[in-house]
C-alpha cells in the first residue's frame, strides 16, 4: 500500500488540526465559481470519479510513522463510490447562507473531496469545492479545481504527480537542525511583544458555526489601492496592517486588555513552473502591531520592516525546512508555554491572500466562469480570517469567522479595510 | 560609475534563484509582476541587493517606475551606488 508522506508544511497542519480537534470542528474550506449557467450534474460525476481514480491520495486515511511520528495518507481501497455532489436551489439572497451550510457540514473521515451545486434562480449558479486543509491549501485548491475543469472538458490529465512517498527521515539533519532553532527562537522572541489581544479568548467558541462575509473590488479598486502602497508591490503589508489597525479598534471597544495585536499573514511558498497541487505550502508570519501605533503610514511601515527582518532570517523557508526538529515537541506542550502572551488563543486574527491565480479557467462545465474566491473556515481561536484572492485583476475579500467572536455590528467596520478609500 | 550591466545581469541571476525559472527565461525588461514577483519574492531580491552591495533600497523611497522591471531596478541601484560613492 502507498504512503503519502505529508511534504511541505507539516507544522501548520499539525498545529491547525491540534486546535480544530480541541474544539471539535472540522478544518476545511470552499474554493466557489460563480457560473453564468448551471453545469450538468452528470459531467459533474463523471470527472469526479475520474479524479478519485487519478489521485487514490482523495480518499484516503492519515496515519503517522511510528519510526518519526511523521504523518502521512494511506489510501483506502475505493468501493467505487460516486462522487459527494449536493445540488440545492437558492435565491441570489440566500446562496451565501447555502455555502455557509455546506462549509460547516463535516465530511465522512475518508472522503477528503465534495462538492455542492448551488442552482441560482434565473440560471447562474455557484459551484463550490470543499476541501480538506490537511491536503490541500488555497493555491493547491485552485490547481484541483482547474484540473476538474479540464477533466469535465474531456481532456486528458497526465498521471498523478503526487509527492514521492517518502518520509523526512534524518536527511540534511544540519539544515534541519539550523532551521528548527530559527523557528524556536522566533516564537521565543514573540513574548517581547507583551500581552497580545484576543477577540476569542474566554467566549467558549468550541465547534462554533464558521459564517462569512465577502465584498468584491472592481479592477479599479483594486488599482487604486496599489497605488497607494507605502513601498510598490509589497501588497501583503500594505493590506495585513489596514485590517490590523481595525483589530486595534475592536479589541479597545471590547475593553480587552492587551498590548499588541497579532495577524497572522500566511506566505505561498509554491515557485517555478510547475507547482504542487498537495499538501500545505504555505507559511504563517507573525505580524504585531504595538497598541499605541495607530497612524495608517507607520503602522504599515512597521509591518514592511517586520516582514523583511523575518526574510532576512529566512523564517518562512525555516519553517518548512524544520518539520523534523520541531515535530516532536508536543504541540500541545507548546501551545501551553506559548499560551502565556497570546492569551490562550494563538493570534487575534489571520490574515491570508492568494496573489496568483492558479486556475486559469475561463470557462467550466460549458459556463463561463465569472468569479473564483475562497472560503476558510477559521479556528474557533482565533476565530476571525481575512481571506483575500485576485481574480482576472479583481480582488475577492472575504472575512470568515467563527459565529459569536465579533458583533454583528463590528462586521461591517471590519471590511471597511478594503471598502475605504485609499 | 557603476556598471549597469553587470548591476543586471545580477538581478536577473537572483531573480531565476528566487522564482526558481529557467535563467533565460528572465528577460530584465519583463515586468516584474508578469515575472511572478510578489511581495515575499521582492523583499528576497532586496535582501540579495543588501547582502552583494551593501545598499538597503527598503528605505531608499522605492517608485513604481523603479521597480517595474529588472532593468530599471537595475539602474535605480546604480543611482544609490554612485551617491554612495
Amino acid at each position: 500500500m502507498a504512503h503519502y508522506f505529508h511534504n511541505g508544511i507539516d507544522n501548520v497542519a499539525c498545529w491547525l488540526d491540534l486546535s480544530c480537534r480541541q474544539h471539535g470542528a472540522p478544518y476545511q474550506f470552499l474554493v466557489v465559481l460563480e457560473l453564468d449557467g448551471v453545469p450538468d450534474e452528470r459531467v459533474l460525476r463523471r470527472a469526479g470519479l475520474e479524479a478519485l481514480n487519478l489521485f487514490p491520495l482523495l480518499r484516503s486515511r492519515r496515519r503517522r510513522s511510528f519510526l518519526n511520528g511523521a504523518p502521512y495518507q494511506e489510501p483506502v481501497p475505493s468501493n467505487a463510490q460516486p462522487l459527494s455532489l449536493e445540488v440545492r436551489d437558492s435565491t441570489e439572497t440566500e446562496a451565501d447562507s447555502r455555502l455557509s451550510d455546506f462549509l460547516n457540514q463535516a465530511g465522512p473521515p475518508l472522503e477528503h473531496l465534495a462538492l455542492s451545486l448551488v442552482k441560482i434562480r434565473g440560471g447562474r449558479s455557484l459551484l463550490a469545492f470543499r476541501f480538506d486543509h490537511r491536503l490541500f491549501d488555497g493555491g493547491g485548491g485552485e490547481l484541483f479545481v482547474d484540473l476538474f475543469g479540464r477533466l469535465c472538458g474531456g481532456a486528458s490529465v497526465p498521471e498523478d504527480h503526487l509527492p514521492q512517498p517518502e518520509g523526512p527521515f534524518l536527511n540534511e539533519w544540519k539544515a534541519q537542525f539550523s532551521s528548527g532553532r530559527t523557528v524556536n527562537r522566533q516564537a521565543i522572541s514573540c513574548r517581547s511583544f507583551g500581552q497580545v489581544g484576543s477577540l476569542a479568548a474566554r467566549r467558549n467558541l468550541r465547534g462554533g458555526r464558521s459564517r462569512f462575509l465577502r465584498v468584491r473590488l472592481s479592477a479599479e479598486h483594486a488599482l487604486r489601492m496599489e497605488r497607494s502602497l507605502a513601498v510598490p508591490m509589497l501588497l501583503l503589508p500594505h493590506l495585513a496592517s489596514r485590517f490590523s489597525r481595525l483589530l486595534l479598534q475592536e479589541l479597545e471597544r471590547i475593553g480587552a486588555s492587551f498590548d499588541s495585536c497579532v495577524c497572522s499573514a500566511t506566505i505561498d511558498l509554491r515557485r517555478g513552473g510547475k507547482p504542487e497541487m498537495f499538501f500545505n505550502r504555505w507559511a504563517p508570519i507573525p505580524f504585531f502591531l504595538p497598541r499605541r501605533m495607530t497612524d495608517p503610514l507607520e503602522a504599515e511601515r512597521e509591518y514592511v520592516r517586520q516582514f523583511y527582518e523575518l526574510v532576512r532570517i529566512d523564517f518562512p523557508r525555516c519553517l518548512e525546512k524544520a518539520n523534523l526538529l520541531t515535530r516532536p515537541l508536543p504541540l500541545a506542550a507548546a501551545a501551553k508555554f506559548l499560551g502565556h502572551p497570546f492569551n490562550g488563543s494563538p493570534g487575534t486574527a489571520v490574515f491570508a491572500g492568494i496573489w496568483r491565480e492558479y486556475c486559469q479557467l475561463e470557462e467550466f462545465a460549458g459556463c463561463r466562469v465569472e468569479n473564483l474566491y475562497h472560503v476558510p473556515r477559521v479556528p474557533p481561536e482565533p476565530g476571525l480570517g481575512l481571506f483575500v484572492n485576485r481574480w482576472r485583476n479583481r480582488m475577492n475579500a472575504v472575512l470568515s469567522y467563527v459565529d459569536g467572536v465579533v458583533e454583528e455590528s463590528s462586521l461591517a467596520r471590519l471590511l471597511n479595510c478594503f471598502v475605504e478609500e485609499a | 560609475m557603476a556598471d549597469l550591466m553587470e548591476l543586471e545581469s545580477f538581478l536577473c541571476g537572483e531573480a531565476s534563484l528566487i522564482l526558481r525559472g529557467d535563467p533565460e527565461s528572465v528577460n530584465p525588461e519583463t515586468s516584474l509582476k508578469s515575472l511572478g514577483f510578489d511581495s515575499m519574492s521582492l523583499l528576497e531580491l532586496l535582501l540579495s541587493i543588501e547582502r552583494k552591495y551593501g545598499v538597503l533600497l527598503l528605505n531608499a523611497g522605492l517608485t513604481e517606475s523603479d521597480l517595474f522591471s529588472l532593468r530599471s531596478l537595475a539602474a535605480r541601484l546604480g543611482r544609490e551606488l554612485d551617491k554612495a560613492g
